[in-house]
């Protein structure tokens, strides 16, 4: 059997897939920060603040936190791909 | 049993081994590696093409060649025991750290000549480090650059085909002294492995014993280290000897039709990488020799009285930071040069990228001094390594930019080296946003010396540099045996190594969030966070190293069974063509097979399966 795989994914369905397995990555990964911070003995931490937005240290809170900033971090990245992307001369996508 | 009787008895040993060598040397169907589809019955390969017209049979061949494609096969061997011996003390290191007190090195101390269990961990780790670093990493860089950039630039071989054997051979004589202190420490009581750690920071690496305690006056310094560091500057010997042939070869030896702007991203990384070799690796040399004679001729480079600690540190990281760029360049190139075939197109912005490698390659030699935040260095000093260390990221951003986006605009095949490719872009980037928080000051002092800065460059190191690594052997692993891999073994591989090192490398990161300090065998005693916790962590991570090495198992049968048995492939394999996205190794291959027919190769076998 040679790997000659003939599927081929439209390139942005597969990137943007991607983007969103991260997110919701960073989702989980949240979760278990606030899991970790508030029983952290020596440091004790309860609340924290971003921006002068004062919140609990819970779970939800720190994965609500991942998803926003990941997302949003990786969603200017993605648009800056798109709108790069269209200066790009060798594009076989087709739209 | 007298000495008389021991004499006889290595005199036997002597003549037994000699027969071994003249039977390995004679026989004369030794599996002779035949690069392409035919023949392989033991006869000399058609070694058609250029150069190596001529080569003996067996084991010699391979003792006496100065094919760069022989010597790349080498390399990559030899790079696979490394990884062999780095993963199985690694493992063991993972199994002691299931529990928060010491029991399994313990267990394993008293059968390996070392004095107790947290020496042996010690030990592994230092072994570890070192071996992972520079008897893995840069050789297996190494055999690729050693089997391809001649091929890609249409040269004949490298620029000095004899040096680059000579490189090559000053390698196994180094590992084998980086590992002697496993080697002696069962038969020598003030032998031991070495407990330096790769850092090798005095005072500690100047006055350890082998029992581990700080030197007392009479206590003998622990020769184990003294070798390793013998071995180390072997191996940056070699490094620089190949760096040096290949920026001889990428100047001057690229044929008529390969100018400048002709030359493939992964020549340009390998070139880079070269030069940064050049300039780092003389001085580690030099600091490993200093630290020599700290140790064996009372010298005082490095002793509070003479040069100061904090020099070596500066020594060693205006070497060590441009080490790690030197692991990731070509690794990049890897990416840059075979994600797109599966794509289906052209990188995105090629002369960005190469444009951002030469830009890593110049600054990645000013940033040394974020390894040394937490040291009490100037402050002024540290505000201006933060500031490049932060400007570093950016080459390293375009890459990923025009990886991406290459992507967006492309139709992809999920082959197993473009699902390797991707796995390598998601796990720089958490390895890459991490390490930009190591090199803000105020993060640093909190996470500097824990877990989490294991997280971060595993994530690079394992996640990226690896990844790379098996895109490429799987990519090219038809050009170089002629036949494919099973893929249904690769895919299972892939999905292993990218749970394996997820799961591993994050619980780490986490754990350095809760304070556990790096480099410890026990965690009984820490006070920072709640040992169960910890110990959760812990255990997340050793199954996913247990992950990754049932992967690695799985990958290395798939390797030798292939290449005994798989499918001979045709001159296109990866149906390139078919998207205009052939290159030259690709049509060398095509052009091997078919010289290799015309010589009396077998049609059928060649086909059969293609
Ligand atoms: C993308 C930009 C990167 C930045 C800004 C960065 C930054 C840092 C910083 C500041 C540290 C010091 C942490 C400490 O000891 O407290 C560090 C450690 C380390 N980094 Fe990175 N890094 C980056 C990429 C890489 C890459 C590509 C590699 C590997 C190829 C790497 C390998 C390492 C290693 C091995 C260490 C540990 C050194 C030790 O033993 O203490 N880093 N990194
Ligand atoms: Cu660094």
């Amino acid at each position: 059997m040679t790997e000659t795989v003939s599927d081929r994914f439209r390139g942005r369905r597969i990137v943007v897939g991607i983007y969103l397995a991260v997110v919701a990555l960073a989702g989980v990964f949240g979760a278990a920060v606030g899991v970790l911070l508030p029983v952290e003995s020596g440091r004790d931490i309860q609340e924290a603040s971003i921006a002068g937005l004062e919140f609990a240290v819970t779970p939800l809170n720190f994965a609500v936190y991942g998803v926003v900033m990941v997302g949003v971090g990786l969603g200017v990245l993605l648009l800056a791909v798109r709108f790069v992307s269209r200066f790009d001369d060798d594009a076989v996508d087709g739209n | 049993m007298d000495i008389s009787g021991q004499i006889v008895l290595t005199a036997l040993m002597a003549v037994f081994l000699f027969g071994v060598v003249l039977f390995l040397a004679r026989a004369a169907d030794w599996r002779t590696y035949t690069p392409l589809a035919g023949g392989g019955s033991g006869i000399v390969s058609q070694e058609g093409g250029y150069g190596h017209a001529e080569k003996p049979a067996g084991i010699f061949r391979w003792l006496t060649t100065v094919d760069h494609k022989d010597i790349g096969i080498l390399y990559g061997v030899y790079a696979i025991l490394a990884f062999a011996w780095g993963g199985i003390a690694v493992i063991i290191m993972r199994a002691e750290l299931i529990t928060p007190g010491i029991d399994v090195t313990q267990a394993l101390a008293g059968a390996m000549g070392v004095s107790s269990g947290q020496n042996l961990y010690n030990g592994l780790l230092t072994s570890h480090g070192i071996t992972m670093l520079f008897l893995f990493g840069t050789p297996i860089l190494a055999a690729f650059s050693n089997y391809l950039v001649p091929l890609l630039i249409d040269a004949d071989d490298m620029a000095f085909p004899r040096i680059n054997a000579i490189a090559f051979w000053m390698l196994p004589p180094g590992a084998v002294l980086i590992w002697a202190g496993f080697f002696i420490a069962p038969f020598v009581e003030s032998v031991a492995p070495s407990m330096a750690s790769w850092t090798m920071y005095p005072p500690q690496s100047v006055e350890q014993t082998a029992t581990g305690g700080a030197a007392s006056s009479i206590a003998q310094l622990n020769a184990g280290t003294d070798l390793m560091l013998l071995g180390l500057h072997l191996t940056g010997v070699s490094a620089t000897m190949g760096a040096i042939n290949f920026i001889a070869t990428i100047f001057s030896e690229r044929g008529p039709e390969v100018g400048w702007d002709k030359l493939d991203i992964f020549s340009w990384t390998i070139l880079t990488q070269s030069a940064l070799i050049l300039f780092s690796f003389p001085l580690l040399g030099s600091a490993l020799v200093m630290l020599l004679l700290d140790r064996n001729f009372a010298t005082t480079f490095f002793t509070t009285d003479g040069g100061g600690t904090i020099l070596y540190q500066h020594l060693f990281w205006f070497f060590g930071h441009p080490e790690v760029y030197i692991l990731v360049l070509p690794p990049m190139g890897i990416i840059s040069y075979v994600l797109p075939r599966f794509a289906g197109r052209k990188l995105f912005g090629f002369k960005f990228v190469v444009y951002s490698t030469l830009a890593i390659g110049v600054l990645s030699f000013g940033v040394w001094a974020h390894h040394m935040f937490s040291t009490g260095i100037d402050p002024r000093i540290r505000a201006s390594f933060m500031a490049v260390s932060l400007a570093i990221a950016i080459p390293s951003a375009v890459k990923t930019f025009n990886w991406i986006t290459t992507m967006w605009n492309g139709k992809i095949r999920l082959t197993t080296p473009m699902l390797y490719c991707i796995g390598f872009v998601a796990n720089f980037i958490i390895g890459g946003v991490t390490g930009v928080f190591l090199a803000s000051i105020p993060v640093d002092f909190l996470l500097h010396d824990t877990y989490y800065v294991v997280g971060h460059f595993h994530y690079v190191i394992m996640g990226a540099i690896a990844f790379a690594v098996f895109a490429g052997v799987y990519y090219w692993f038809p050009l170089v045996t002629g036949r494919m891999y099973q893929v249904t073994l690769a895919k299972a591989h892939f999905w292993l190594t990218m749970v394996g090192t997820n799961l591993t490398f994050f619980a780490m990161i986490l754990m350095g969030y809760a304070g556990m300090p790096r480099r410890y065998a026990t965690y009984n005693l820490i006070t920072v966070g709640p040992i169960d916790l910890i110990q959760t962590m812990h255990v997340l991570a050793t199954v996913g190293a247990f992950i990754l090495l049932v992967g690695q198992i799985i990958w290395l049968w798939n390797m030798v069974q292939s290449y005994l048995e798989g499918p001979r492939v045709g001159p296109d394999p990866w149906n390139l063509e078919e998207d205009g996205v052939d290159s030259r190794e690709w049509d060398w291959f095509e052009n091997r097979l078919e010289t290799a027919l015309t010589d009396g190769g077998e049609p059928e076998d060649a086909d059969a399966d293609a």
